[in-house]
C-alpha cells in the first residue's frame, strides 16, 4: 500500500504505509458489498372497463410467480383513482404483500411519463431485488423506460423465470423463437418484462392480507394522444380461435375464394404469409409473421404455407398446427401437428365437400 | 429539421438457415425490417432544407445498411464501429448511441427508428435511449406525416389508434408502415459514394471501456439452447385417405378444445 492512498480507516494522515488491511478485507470482514435489495417489485395493471377496477389475468400470473420465488415480499405498484384499492385485496388473494396505490384521478388511463415516475420512485424506496411488467404493449414502453431512469438492466419478453439464491434466470425467445436465451442482469433491481400467458394463475387465496400504502402523485408532464379511437380490425388476428392462413402454395385466386368460404362456414378468421401480401392478393393487415402479426389460436390451418423462419416467428405459439404443402419437405411439416402432403386446392374442396355433407347449408 | 434515422444491420433470415441452432454471423445481411419503415419514414417527411442522418452500431459489415440509407436519400451517415462496442446489451447500445447524439448531433429535432431488430427482438433501445436523452416517444407507429416543424404520429395501443402532436426533440419507433422497400437506381448508387460516412470510435465520443460492450452491459447471456418442438405431428397424405380431410374437419369443428 506504501505511496497509494488509502480509505480503510479514518487515520489517513498518521498511517505511515503500515497498515495491514486492505480494503478488500475490510469490505470481506463487513461485508460491505453484499447485496441488500430485497423482495419482487411487480407493475400491477387494473382492467378499468368494469364499473369495479379489477385485476388484469396477467398481474395475477406475475404476482404468484413472485410469491413462488422464495420467501421475500412481494410489493405492487399499481396506478389509478381511489376506486382501485378495491383491487389491492385481489393482489393480496394472490401473493402480494404489500401495495403501493399511486393515486390520481386520471390513472385509469396508461400515461407514460407519469407512471415512469411512479414506478422508479417506489422502486427507490424500496431497494426491490427484481422488478416485473407485463409485456404488453405499455409494459414494452414503461419497463425500458424505467430500466434506463435507473440506469439498470432488462431482459424483454421473457416466458421463463427462476430463481436461484437470489439471482434471476430470466428465459426469452430469439430469433423468431427458434432460440431460447437466458440471461442474468449485473444490476438491481433485476429487470424483466414477460408475455402475458406464460404462467399459471393460481386458486385464490381469500385469506392472505396485506398492507397497502397510498401515495397521491400529481401527473408528471409529458405527451398525450390528440385524439384516440377504438381500432377497427387491430386485435382481431391476435383474439382468433381458428385462422385459416394462406402462402403461395394456395396456388390461385379460385382457391384463395375457396378457403375465405370455408372460413366463412367455420367461424375462421383469414390470414396470409408474406407472399400473399406482396402479390397483392390480400392486405397486410392479415399478414402472419415477424414483419405482421403475431398470433396463438388454438388452430392454425396452413394452406400452402412453406414455413419459413420469418412466418414461424408469427404462428409457432398455436396451440395446434394442421399444415397442408404439397412439399414433403417443407419446414412447416416439421411444426405441425398434422401434417397433409398434398395439393391445396384438392383439400380444399374436399373439405367443402366434407362440410356440405356434414352440415348441409340452410337454404 | 434534423432527422436522426437510428438503424440496425441483422442476418438475414431468409437467406441463412439455423440448422444447428447457430445463429448465423458475417452471413447475408440486411437493413432491418422495421429499420426499411423508419428509413422510407424519414425520406418522405425531409423536404429540401431537412438533413437526414443515418446511424449504425455494428462491425465493419454493417455499413452496408448506412449506405442504402445514402442510397434511399439519408444525407450522410455514422457508423459506431470499435471492437470495444462488441457484446453490447440494450443497456450499453442505448447509453452509446446516446453518447454519439449528444457529442455530435445534439442539435436535432427529431429521432425515427424500428421499433425491434429481427434478431434480438427486444424492442427496448428505442425507449432506453428517449430516457437518456431526456425526450418523448411514441413507439410502436404506423404512420407520420409533417404539419411545418410538427409531426403527428399514429400508433395502436391495445386495440385503440392513437394520434400524437409532437414538437422537435422527440423519438419516434416504427412498427410497421409503408414498406416500398425501393430499389436505388445507379445515381443514388453513385450520389451515395459521395456522400460523408463518418466511422466513429470509442474514444471518439469519449466513452470509457467500463461504460461500453460487454463490460458497460448490465445483462449476461447464460446460455442459449434451440427450442426443440415438442408437437406430437400425425403425417398423412392426401391422396391416400379421406382420413386427411376428416381428420382436419373434427379438428377444426371441436376446435380442439
Amino acid at each position: 500500500m506504501k505511496g497509494d492512498s488509502c480509505s480503510t480507516c479514518s487515520t489517513k494522515s498518521s498511517c505511515a504505509g503500515g497498515c495491514e488491511r486492505s480494503e478488500a478485507e475490510l469490505a470481506e470482514m463487513y461485508d460491505l458489498y453484499a447485496d441488500t435489495s430485497e423482495g419482487h417489485l411487480i407493475w400491477v395493471e387494473l382492467d378499468y372497463s368494469q364499473s369495479n377496477p379489477m385485476l388484469k389475468d396477467v398481474s395475477k400470473e406475475l404476482i404468484a410467480k413472485a410469491r413462488s420465488f422464495d420467501d421475500q415480499r412481494v410489493i405492487g405498484v399499481l396506478f389509478g383513482p381511489e376506486s382501485a384499492r378495491y383491487a389491492a385485496r385481489e393482489a393480496f388473494n394472490y401473493g402480494a404483500d404489500t401495495i403501493y396505490h399511486v393515486r390520481h384521478p386520471t390513472f385509469t388511463d396508461f400515461d407514460l411519463e407519469s407512471f415512469t415516475a411512479g414506478l422508479t420512485t417506489v422502486a427507490e424506496r424500496v431497494k426491490p431485488n427484481t422488478m416485473i411488467l407485463a409485456a404488453g404493449d405499455e409494459g414494452r414502453e414503461l419497463g425500458p423506460r424505467a430500466a434506463a431512469r435507473m440506469g439498470v438492466g432488462i431482459t424483454a419478453d421473457c416466458t421463463g423465470l427462476e430463481m436461484e439464491k437470489g439471482v434471476l434466470r430470466m428465459t426469452r425467445p430469439t430469433f423468431g423463437g427458434k432460440l431460447m436465451a437466458t440471461i442474468i442482469s449485473n444490476t438491481r433491481p433485476q429487470m424483466a418484462t414477460v408475455r402475458p400467458g406464460s404462467f399459471l394463475i393460481p386458486e385464490k387465496d381469500e385469506g392472505r392480507q396485506g398492507t397497502v400504502i397510498n401515495w397521491p402523485m400529481n401527473p408528471a408532464a409529458g405527451i398525450e394522444p390528440e385524439e384516440s379511437a377504438e381500432s377497427e380490425n387491430e386485435g382481431c388476428l391476435q383474439d382468433a380461435e381458428l385462422i385459416i392462413s394462406v402462402g403461395s402454395g394456395i396456388g390461385n385466386l379460385r382457391n384463395l375464394e375457396l378457403a375465405k368460404e370455408i372460413a366463412e362456414r367455420l367461424g375462421a378468421d383469414m390470414a396470409c404469409s408474406r407472399s400473399v401480401v406482396e402479390k397483392g392478393w390480400m392486405d397486410q393487415s392479415h399478414q402472419v409473421g415477424q414483419t405482421g402479426n403475431v398470433v396463438r389460436p388454438r388452430i392454425y390451418l396452413a394452406l400452402g404455407i412453406s414455413g419459413a423462419l420469418q412466418h414461424q416467428a408469427g404462428m409457432s405459439g398455436s396451440q395446434k398446427i394442421i399444415a397442408i404443402n404439397n412439399d414433403p419437405d417443407a419446414a412447416i411439416h416439421q411444426i405441425a401437428n398434422i401434417s397433409i402432403v398434398g395439393e391445396v386446392g384438392e383439400f380444399l374442396q374436399r373439405l367443402l365437400k366434407k362440410l356440405d355433407e356434414e352440415e348441409p347449408a340452410e337454404v | 429539421m434534423k432527422i436522426l434515422l437510428m438503424v440496425k444491420q441483422v442476418p438475414d433470415l431468409s437467406a441463412s438457415g439455423m440448422d444447428d441452432g447457430k445463429v448465423p454471423r458475417g452471413g447475408p445481411s440486411v437493413l432491418n425490417p422495421q429499420c426499411e419503415y423508419a428509413l422510407d419514414a424519414a425520406i418522405a417527411l425531409k423536404g429540401e432544407e431537412d438533413e437526414v442522418i443515418a446511424v449504425s452500431m455494428g462491425p465493419p459489415s454493417a455499413s452496408g445498411s448506412l449506405l442504402r440509407c445514402l442510397e434511399l436519400g439519408a444525407d450522410r451517415a455514422y457508423h459506431l464501429c470499435d471492437p470495444d462496442f462488441a457484446g453490447s446489451d440494450v443497456w450499453a447500445t442505448a447509453k452509446t448511441l446516446a453518447r454519439l447524439i449528444i457529442e455530435k448531433e445534439s442539435d436535432f429535432d427529431y429521432i425515427l427508428c424500428g421499433q425491434r431488430a429481427a434478431d434480438g427482438e427486444t424492442g427496448q433501445v428505442p425507449s432506453m435511449l428517449a430516457e437518456l436523452l431526456g425526450i418523448p416517444q411514441v413507439s410502436g407507429c404506423h404512420r407520420i406525416i409533417r404539419e411545418l416543424a410538427f409531426l403527428h404520429a399514429w400508433r395502436g395501443m391495445s386495440g385503440r389508434i392513437e394520434r400524437f402532436e409532437l414538437g422537435p426533440k422527440a423519438l419516434i419507433a416504427m412498427e410497421t408502415g409503408c414498406n416500398v422497400h425501393r430499389l436505388p437506381s445507379m445515381e443514388d448508387f453513385l450520389a451515395a459514394k459521395r456522400k460523408e460516412l463518418t466511422v466513429i470510435s470509442r474514444k471518439d465520443i469519449s466513452l470509457e471501456k467500463s461504460d461500453c460492450g460487454l463490460m458497460g452491459s448490465h445483462t449476461v447471456v447464460k446460455g442459449v439452447h434451440v427450442l426443440t418442438e415438442s408437437r406430437e405431428g400425425i403425417k398423412l397424405h392426401l391422396d391416400d385417405t379421406s382420413s386427411a380431410v376428416d381428420a382436419v374437419y373434427e379438428a377444426v369443428r371441436r376446435r380442439d378444445k
